[in-house]
């Protein structure tokens, strides 16, 4: 199991980077705050929301180096996954 | 308009033509592939549940030394030059003592017999024929083997239930590539959902997100999917063709890396519980399988199947020399060298199924399965949206949407209804875990057509797709015994796993019926003060 623990963390950072790059889209944030009447807008940066989004390729490397095969893998589904349903969050929640 | 505007809108016209009609052929197909995939995934696990017996790894502690010599005392001697030992998933060791030869179809086939033996160490069921005669009418494995035989070929003969699945995972990435040309803000509009909106607005952008998210994946499930459809209906005989002048026997040894002169002077077989020991020692497991050849002669081998170890993707084959007991290391997938196109082969399996991580993988791919079905549904659902108001020749399309999207679900569960029920009653699970997809079917399609209105067709589908969800765990509780806490006594996760996720679909497909009744007593109670 050790190989997956190691994806784990991983797979933490990139919810949190996926919840706030779809926080800050600004297209998403121009449609929500015409119909959520207390939506809170979250700016961030294109130099950084770009910085964030290379992050999440970071862990690839990792995996590439320590030759954990299968937790790249793991870690590709589970940000395709991840990433759909955080875009799939109406704007009240995320 | 300039003429470079014209000519990209024609183009954009085309692709969208392209893309719509390749979804509208061939969805229902490719949702059927699709839903039928994702619960292929967990197809073992599948098997386990409907037996409900933790899995004793009897292939690695019990005396399969002993049982294949008392086995091989009592069988046809030309049975002995290939002999497969699995373990059944309620607990019994299945030994296929065969040769091989042509079944009445004119296909290369296995014959031979086969033994069931109990924990006990008794046998308890000899049966004797043709593999593709066999194989099919194992009832501890029906549930999950006629699950994946819809994924695999649609219960066609073959092979052209394999060409048609093969062409369905073309007509996935047709509709993918198209897909990427036509949207000009995909990934742009990766995080907008308008969910706010209704009607055809937001269908668009949940069939796009979803669509652009799992685009990777939908290329490498589609193509490794192809891949195996093709390969097997289609490449292996052209290859046997052109390579083997035709000679499917050759092509089959040189693929599988067999030896070709084999000698039949008699010697004793060592002892197969030291190289098995040896085998699990090495990769700290039990195998999945073992195959003995030759046994009791000079040539007998002995190969042991592991699934990936810790990191890899890869499954593994042990091969030992069973005349001297000693180890020969991993044989390769394909030939008898290591090669770059075994490699890339042996990876297409894992891959597509996601089976090299236990669980962990096995649940990321039935999420990766249901992004993939929800972009199949949203898509034929955009188009029948598109058109019901506009055409009246269309207005059956979205009735059609909801009897595949909801009833092949509500189907496979009936067949599992059958399962348990004919396992109870000791009649043939292989026989009635069809006949109850079948009656299910069967039902919704009349239901389908007798409920004129499209909303509530939806909603009685999905009430007893969600009633069935929620009686199958406490159906399988009530006939094996085995509850959640022996499961989790017994460290049974397939158990577990299994009737917990049935709980969560079901618990979703019910709060979308009471969401829904809810609201519409709402509209109804409010309907009056309006006027």
């Amino acid at each position: 199991m050790n190989h997956l623990i190691a994806t784990f963390p991983f797979i933490v950072y990139a919810t949190a980077v996926l919840i706030l790059l779809t926080k800050s889209d600004t297209r998403r944030a121009t449609f929500y705050r015409k119909i959520v009447p207390d939506y809170r807008e979250f700016r961030i940066r294109k130099p950084i929301r770009m910085a964030l989004m290379y992050s999440l390729l970071v862990p690839f490397m990792v995996f590439i180096v320590v030759g954990n095969a299968a937790g790249f893998l793991c870690y590709f589904g589970a940000i395709t996954v991840i990433g759909w349903l955080v875009a799939e969050m109406p704007g009240n929640v995320i | 308009m300039t003429r470079t505007q014209i000519e990209k809108s024609t183009k954009k016209a085309s692709l969208l033509s392209l893309h719509s009609w390749s979804g509208v052929v061939l969805g229902m197909l490719l949702y059927a592939v699709i839903f039928t995939g994702t619960v292929a995934v967990i197809a073992h696990e599948i098997g386990q549940w409907s037996q409900s017996q933790a899995p004793k790894d009897r292939l690695r502690h019990a005396d399969i030394d002993a049982l294949v010599r008392q086995l091989a005392e009592q069988t046809d001697p030309k049975y002995t030059e290939e002999i497969s030992i699995t373990e059944s998933y309620n607990n019994q060791l299945v030994f296929f003592f065969h040769t091989h030869g042509t079944n009445p179809s004119g296909a290369l086939d296995d014959i031979g017999v086969e033994y069931r033996v109990n924990e006990h160490n008794e046998v308890v069921q000899t049966r004797q024929g043709f593999g593709s005669e066999l194989f099919p009418t194992d009832d501890t494995n029906a549930l999950g083997r006629f699950l994946v035989s819809i994924h695999t070929e649609l219960h066609m003969p073959k092979p052209w239930g394999l060409i048609l699945t093969g062409i369905l995972g073309l007509a996935m990435l047709v509709a993918a590539v198209s897909g990427i040309l036509m949207h000009r803000h995909l990934f742009t509009d990766i995080f907008l959902l308008r969910s706010a909106r209704s009607g055809e607005k937001l269908k668009r952008d949940a069939h796009t997100v979803a669509g652009t998210w799992s685009l990777p994946f939908a290329f490498l499930l589609a193509f490794t999917g192809s891949f195996f459809s093709f390969a097997t209906s289609f490449g292996l005989p052209a290859m046997a063709m052109v390579a083997f002048g035709g000679d499917q026997k050759a092509m089959i040894y040189t693929l599988v890396g067999e030896q070709m002169e084999v000698s039949e002077t008699p010697k004793e077989t060592t002892n197969l519980n030291l190289m098995i020991q040896d085998a699990s020692a090495r990769n700290d497991a039990a195998p999945n399988n073992i195959v003995i050849s030759h046994y009791n002669t000079e040539s007998a081998s002995m190969e042991l199947f592991f699934l990936p170890s810790q990191g890899a993707i890869i499954s593994k084959y042990e091969q030992y020399n069973a005349a001297t007991g000693s180890a020969e290391g991993v044989k390769p997938f394909v030939g008898t060298e290591p090669s770059f196109g075994s490699l890339i082969l042996s990876l297409i399996f894992p891959v597509h199924y996601g089976t090299f991580a236990g669980l962990f993988s096995k649940l990321v791919w039935v999420s990766l399965g249901v992004a993939s079905c929800y972009v199949t549904m949203t898509g034929l659902q955009l188009y029948a949206h598109r058109r019901e108001n506009k055409l009246s020749q269309w207005q059956w399309l979205p009735r059609f949407c909801h009897w595949g999207f909801i009833g092949l679900p509500l189907c496979s569960l009936a067949s599992a209804v059958g399962f348990f029920i004919s396992s109870s009653l000791g009649l043939s699970t292989s026989n009635w875990t069809p006949l109850a997809f079948v009656i299910a079917a069967g039902m919704v399609t009349i239901l389908s057509v007798v409920v004129k209105p499209i909303t509530t067709l939806k909603y009685v589908l999905l009430a007893l797709t969600g009633l069935m969800c929620i009686s199958l765990p406490l159906i399988r509780i009530a006939l094996s015994q085995t509850g959640w806490i022996s499961a989790v006594q017994h460290h049974f996760e397939a158990v577990l796993f299994v009737d917990l996720s049935l709980f969560v679909c079901g618990a979703l497909c019910l709060y979308q019926v009471v969401n829904y009744l809810r609201q519409k007593t709402l509209s109804q109670s409010t309907l009056p003060e309006a006027v």
